[in-house]
């Protein structure tokens, strides 16, 4: 059995609890144990809060880093954001030392010291590495007969030297994972596209940010894609609550495309309901192939 | 006293020669059945457009027939030891199992094997028995070992079976040789374009690179010169300078010197058959600096032939038709170009193994793997006495540069066994 | 103090040599090529580099900064490795030091000061948190004071409520005139 602190973060527990509540079973029924990480706060944004304080950022993250250190478990996310913040502000501090030192003398008052002994992982790494694409095979009860755009969001592959995934360009541990449930992972045009809710981009400006969801779900329109998977809330919001604001500010027609989490795709194959990954209450309600 | 020359292009050839004709024996060694070297693959010179053929082949005749040069091809440079005046170099001589000269050809139609043909950059096939290029020295068919089903697992002889001068039973030899000084002429490997994904070159057929259009644009290469790109002949077509060029991402961080002008050239040759296609050039910077090489730039230009500044940033395919985006960095606009044929200048690359060549011989690469010369003022030297380079081993560097290098090494190779022989 | 070394300053989490590769900008167009945001907005990644080489602190009142979302691509294909997004944002550090912040970017970073999230929970999250099967309350900050307490110390100790325009009594923002 292993493990881990799970780091909620802000969308996964407060917009998408499907998320989260397909992630821990999933999981589950492979052997990995998720703890709480009590007291965690916004990861913080690395595109919004890093870009109004950097000083801010740093510590908050580094705040959210030091708990699971001081629990000597290693940490995995279900937000490329977090995933971003968590794992960048790791790297700077497992880095420099004088950002350990600054770092551990703001947060002394806090009863906090940041020693650098665990690791933010991903959930896909949970899936890919722990688990394997072979085991996942075998716990498919209920394949997936859909054709699968996939999302992989920007902060999981990139900086390609701090994320370890390999190329950015050409990522296929997603697709891997997709096709272990039985679909097919569709190529779509600008695949790697960021969604456009990133840096703050949302927040202030939402008919840019939804100006590139809509390329992207035009683009999986074209190639005949039935449902899109991603390994990131926000993306998640983006693609998911995106398509009701597409509407509303283009005033064009729906997409109707379903939005499904890794693990929630993951989940429907080993036969867990609709319900209980939370999919019913997407504001793009699933389509037939992914209601059990 | 003896001289050797490592590499048979354009630099060797033409060091190989100058040795000789100064009266020393020299020997040539050359990796691949024949020489001629990357050269051979080019259809003309920039910025003159002399056939490179016209130049190439009564070269490598002279090579092939001089009194004093023996030349060894298929063959590889082992070791090297001793010093300036008295080297002892072990030289591996791979058998080519049929003999040398022209030949009626009639093994290559019952060979049953089928390849990608290097020299076409793998646009058509080849068998494994086969005639190197059209031009080949030494001239006639060579057997690839790796590839042919005899050596494989002995299922076949049909080739045998139609000439009594093959021989399977040839075995490579290793010879010691002495000699007094070394060029060094090994050239170099364009850049793989797959490290740049984001352009799609492993994607579509439609994305190629500048030496796959130089085959394209022969009329003894795989289309026979006519301009095809998935069957027809393209309407658009969107060069990208700088390919592995110019980047620190893929560890090239230097420039190539001869993308400009040869993607210049090619666009001229291209619009002298497409003359109502759209050609366009994606470029960085242009550097034109030739002897005539600005002159030629402004005739590309006048040919309707659009520069854009900025360089290439992706490709995607809509449907069949492939888009380049890019920036036109003097209009600060970003801008989405279809086109059928995609042409990436590939740069200009230390060749793969030249580290180890560099351990054999003694001598020093530089960060970017290209040999290393003694000094400013002794720019064919290296800092091994009697070990001279010459070409694109030494750093990227265009035809004349080269011919101008190996005459260079030679002069210094040539002076240093007269010292000697005194 | 000049611009890069003000965005130096900001941006001292990435280290000096992480600021200053936009020296070595050749201002190529790889970067605007790449992004998917200038294909649909004025925002020119190039000439932002371009900017911030000369000096320009115009750049910091340009809103077209902000539209960067900071995907990486740019950053991942530079060929003279130009660490932009770290450039851009500690550049906009240094933009929102000056007053150029958004109303709605103030707002997200409000809820972070107030609650601990930037997107903090609901009725209805809350209710559907129940029927599949979790807590209600999320293990966060929402449910230990404490630790909010902990991210509304730093907020202070880092003056990040006062570059926000925090009114601690009245628990939202003050009123700014939006630059």
């Amino acid at each position: 059995m292993k493990e881990y602190a799970y780091f909620l973060g802000c969308i996964t527990p407060n917009r998408y609890p499907g998320i989260e509540a397909a992630t821990v079973k999933v999981l589950k029924k492979f052997d990995i144990e998720t703890r709480d990480l009590d007291g965690a706060s916004c990861c913080p944004a690395p595109g919004v809060f890093g870009s109004f304080d950097l000083n801010t950022w740093l510590l908050i993250a580094a705040r959210n880093v030091t708990l699971a250190d001081m629990m000597g478990l290693d940490v995995y996310v279900t937000c490329n954001g977090c995933y971003g913040s968590l794992q960048e502000a790791d790297h700077l501090l497992k880095e420099k030392p004088e950002l350990k030192d600054w770092v551990n003398e703001n947060l002394k008052d806090e009863g906090l010291e940041y020693k650098g002994n665990i690791e933010i992982k991903h959930v896909v790494e949970l899936l890919y590495d722990d688990i394997g694409i072979k085991r996942l095979k075998e716990a498919v009860v209920a394949p997936l007969d859909a054709k699968i755009g996939v999302h992989y969001g920007c902060h999981f592959l990139k900086p390609s030297a701090v994320r370890g995934h390999g190329s950015s360009e050409r990522p296929t541990i997603l697709d891997e994972l997709v096709e272990a449930t039985g679909a097919e992972s569709v190529d779509y045009k600008d695949k790697l596209m960021c969604c456009g809710a990133g840096g703050g981009v949302r927040t202030r400006d939402l008919e840019v940010s939804l100006t590139f969801t809509k390329q992207k779900f035009e683009s999986m329109k074209k190639a005949g894609i039935d449902a899109t998977i991603n390994p990131c809330a926000f993306c998640h919001l983006q693609m998911d609550r995106g398509q009701v604001e597409i509407k509303e500010k283009f005033g064009e027609e729906f997409f109707n495309m379903p939005v499904l989490f890794i693990t929630q795709l993951i989940g429907l194959s080993m036969g867990m309901s609709t319900e209980e990954l939370g999919l019913n209450a997407h504001a793009i309600p699933m389509t037939e192939k992914f209601i059990r | 006293m003896k001289g050797l020359v490592i590499g048979g292009g354009v630099a060797g050839l033409r060091a190989a020669l100058d040795i000789a004709n100064a009266g020393f024996d020299v020997y040539l060694v050359e990796r691949d059945f024949s020489i001629g070297g990357r050269s051979a693959q080019i259809v003309k010179s920039y910025p003159d457009l002399i056939n490179i053929k016209d130049v190439l082949k009564p070269l490598m005749e002279e090579v092939y027939n001089h009194g004093r040069i023996t030349l060894l091809t298929n063959s590889e440079v082992l070791g090297l030891e001793g010093e300036t005046g008295n080297f002892k170099v072990k030289i591996e001589k791979k058998p080519r199992y049929v003999p040398e000269g022209k030949s009626c050809e009639k093994c290559i139609e019952v060979c049953p094997v089928e390849v990608p043909n290097e020299f076409n950059e793998r646009l058509d096939k080849r068998k494994a028995i086969f005639v190197p290029f059209s031009y080949a020295v030494p001239d006639g068919c060579v057997i690839d070992e790796t590839n042919c089903l005899h050596f494989k697992d002995g299922s076949c002889s049909r080739c045998k079976e139609v000439c009594d001068g093959i021989n399977f039973d040839q075995k490579a030899e290793t010879i010691e040789i002495d000699v007094g000084s070394v060029v060094v002429a090994t050239g170099f490997d364009p850049f793989d374009p797959n490290l740049r994904p984001e352009l799609a070159y492993d994607k579509y057929d439609g994305v190629i690179t500048s030496l796959e259009l130089e085959r394209i644009l022969d009329e003894d290469g795989p289309t026979g010169g006519k301009i095809i790109i998935n069957g027809e002949e393209p309407k658009s077509v969107v060069f990208a300078h700088c390919i592995g060029s110019r980047d620190k991402k893929v560890g090239n961080p230097y420039c190539s010197r001869i993308c400009c002008m040869y993607t210049a050239k090619e666009a001229y040759m291209l619009r002298e058959k497409l003359p109502n296609a759209e050609i366009s050039v994606c470029y960085i910077d242009m550097r034109a600096f030739g002897k005539g090489c600005e002159q030629f730039y402004e005739e590309v230009q006048k040919k309707q032939v659009l520069y854009r500044r900025g360089v290439a940033a992706e490709v995607y395919s809509n449907g069949g038709n492939l888009v380049l985006r890019a920036e036109d960095t003097l209009l600060s606009e970003p801008y989405e170009s279809a086109a059928d044929m995609i042409v990436l200048a590939v740069g200009v690359e230390p060749r793969e193994d030249s580290s180890e060549l560099a351990e054999t011989l003694g001598i020093k690469v530089d960060e970017c793997g290209f040999f290393v010369e003694k000094n400013l003022y002794d720019p064919v030297e290296t800092e091994k006495e009697g070990i001279f380079l010459a070409g694109c081993c030494q750093g990227p560097k265009e035809i004349a540069d080269s011919i101008m290098q190996g005459g260079a090494a030679a002069a210094k190779a040539i002076g240093l066994m007269g010292r000697h022989s005194n | 103090m000049s611009l890069v070394e003000d965005i130096e300053e900001c941006g001292w989490v990435f280290g000096k040599d992480t600021v200053d590769s936009l020296y070595a900008c050749m201002q190529c167009g790889k970067c605007t090529g790449s992004c998917p945001s200038g294909r649909i907005t004025g925002y020119r990644t190039r000439r932002l580099m371009n900017k911030v080489q000369s000096g320009d602190r115009s750049i910091l009142e340009d809103p077209d900064i902000w539209l960067c979302t900071t995907c990486y691509t740019c950053y991942e294909r530079c060929p003279r490795e130009v660490k932009t997004t770290d450039v851009i944002r500690a550049l906009r550090n240094v933009a929102a030091k000056e007053g150029h912040m958004s109303k709605a970017h103030r707002a997200t970073a409000m809820y972070v000061i107030k609650t601990g999230h930037a997107v903090p929970i609901n009725d209805a999250t809350k209710k559907l948190r129940k029927k599949l099967g979790l807590s209600e309350i999320p293990p966060t900050t929402h449910k230990y004071p404490e630790a909010l307490k902990a991210i509304q110390d730093i907020s202070k100790k880092m003056k990040f409520d006062k570059l926000v325009g925090f009114d601690w009594n009245t628990m939202n923002l003050e009123d700014r005139e939006e630059k």
